[in-house]
């Protein structure tokens, strides 16, 4: 008897369709820029100036 | 079982599907690094083979997903399915190589053992943009692990296909931690918008052929009734199934495939004992019915695979009454012969001189 597997198969693809739509758009939504620096801190060059 | 069965079936179509895989990957893998050095001048190898196996390994885990329902939809794309088991190793593979470089680079040099550093160097679940996304891979991982070490007709055989069947839907839960480890992992920090559209077309494609597919499997999947409880029931008409073919219909919870052959009608069971392939949706080949799977094959009369093969399959007793086939709802044992129904010469000479 494979129909109930069958049955269970579609909900799953379903379940999983909607599931996956969702987490696509909030992921892509919560994306943040990369932080940019114009330049790096005064202290940062220093300390790489004493090594 | 066909006569040409082996346990590990390495014959010579086979052979040249991995060779041409292998090559395939090899290339895959030299454009990625040699393409990702020239873009990325700065990265490193062992990063850009992290990468390369990654994308690797979603790319065939797509192929993979997709030659089940295109096999519903089309049987053109039959021949795909006889070697998808190759396939799914070789992406387990893939994506175990991802996932050792991964575990070896960012969790391997530190004071932790490396799969516990995978659950504790990140806990901010409770953010999308920083969730931790690599223990979603490793769970992936271990799902995929289970799939390729019980692909064979061997686990089959123990496990039943039942089962077995529902072991492997496993890949679904595994699909959507893959998807969810790419969302939340690298595509958090590239935003090349190509790279997100890229992932949703791969998606689209899997989630789409799936619900079309399954739409119409829910359309054979409704059950004819008889109109009294020990009543024949009226599956189709003789001129509709083509000859040595089958016509399917739903009967008391399951498919049955009546099959049409030297002015003869049987009807045995749809579900083949080796991977509950659809034996309607094959046909006649020296006597037997051949699933259109991988070729297992049962007697039309009696739903047993010709000796010294042991697959037995249920048959149902039928008729041919002017022009329809009849078929009794309740199934025989598996492999008990039934007298095949005959069409009668009346019904093949008007069925002839319609043509």
């Amino acid at each position: 008897m494979i129909r109930p597997l069958r049955v269970r198969h579609r909900w799953m693809i379903t379940l999983l369709a909607v599931a996956l739509i969702a987490l696509f758009i909030a992921a892509l939504v919560a994306r943040k820029p990369a932080p940019v620096t114009p330049r790096i801190p005064e202290t940062l060059i220093r300390e790489g100036e004493k090594r | 079982m066909s006569h040409t069965y082996t346990s590990v079936g390495w014959n010579r179509q086979k052979r040249v599907y991995d060779l041409v895989m292998v090559t395939g990957i090899v290339m895959f893998l030299a454009l990625f690094v040699g393409l990702g050095s020239v873009v990325h001048p700065n990265a490193t190898i062992e990063t850009l083979l992290i990468r390369g196996f990654g994308t690797l390994a979603l790319l065939m885990l797509h192929v993979v997903l997709i030659i089940g329902p295109l096999c519903r939809l089309s049987p053109r794309f039959l021949p795909l399915l006889y070697n998808r088991r190759h396939l799914g190793v070789t992406m387990f593979l893939m994506a175990l190589a991802h996932g050792a470089f991964a575990i070896f680079q960012f969790h391997a040099l530190g004071n932790l053992n490396p799969l516990l550093s995978v659950f504790v160097s990140n806990t901010r679940y409770a953010s999308l943009s920083n969730f931790p996304f690599q223990p979603l891979g490793l769970f992936a991982l271990i799902i995929l692990f289970l799939m390729a070490a019980t692909s064979h007709d061997f686990w089959l055989a123990n496990l039943t296909a039942p089962v077995w069947k529902r072991l492997h839907m496993l890949v679904y839960v595994a699909y959507a931690l893959v998807v969810a480890h790419v969302l939340l992992g690298v595509l958090q920090a590239e935003t090349n918008p190509i790279l997100a559209a890229l992932l949703g077309l791969g998606m689209a494609l899997v989630l789409g052929l799936h619900l079309v597919a399954g739409y119409r499997e829910r359309r054979l999947d409704e059950e004819v009734k008889p109109k009294a409880a020990d009543d024949y029931v009226d599956v189709c008409g003789v001129d509709e199934i083509p000859e040595k073919r089958a016509c399917i219909a739903t009967l008391a919870g399951e498919r049955v495939a009546v099959f049409k052959y030297d002015g003869k009608v049987s009807a045995i069971s749809n579900v083949c004992q080796h991977q509950n392939g659809p034996l309607g949706e094959g046909r006649i080949i020296d006597g037997c019915v051949t699933c259109p799977w991988h070729g297992y094959q049962y007697l039309p009369e009696s739903g047993a695979s010709p000796p010294p093969f042991t697959e037995k399959v249920p048959t149902f007793n039928v008729r041919v009454a002017n022009g329809r086939v009849l078929v009794d709802p309740r199934p025989n044992k598996p492999g008990q012969y039934v007298e095949p129904a005959r069409i009668n010469a009346s019904e093949l000479e008007q069925k002839e001189l319609s043509l």
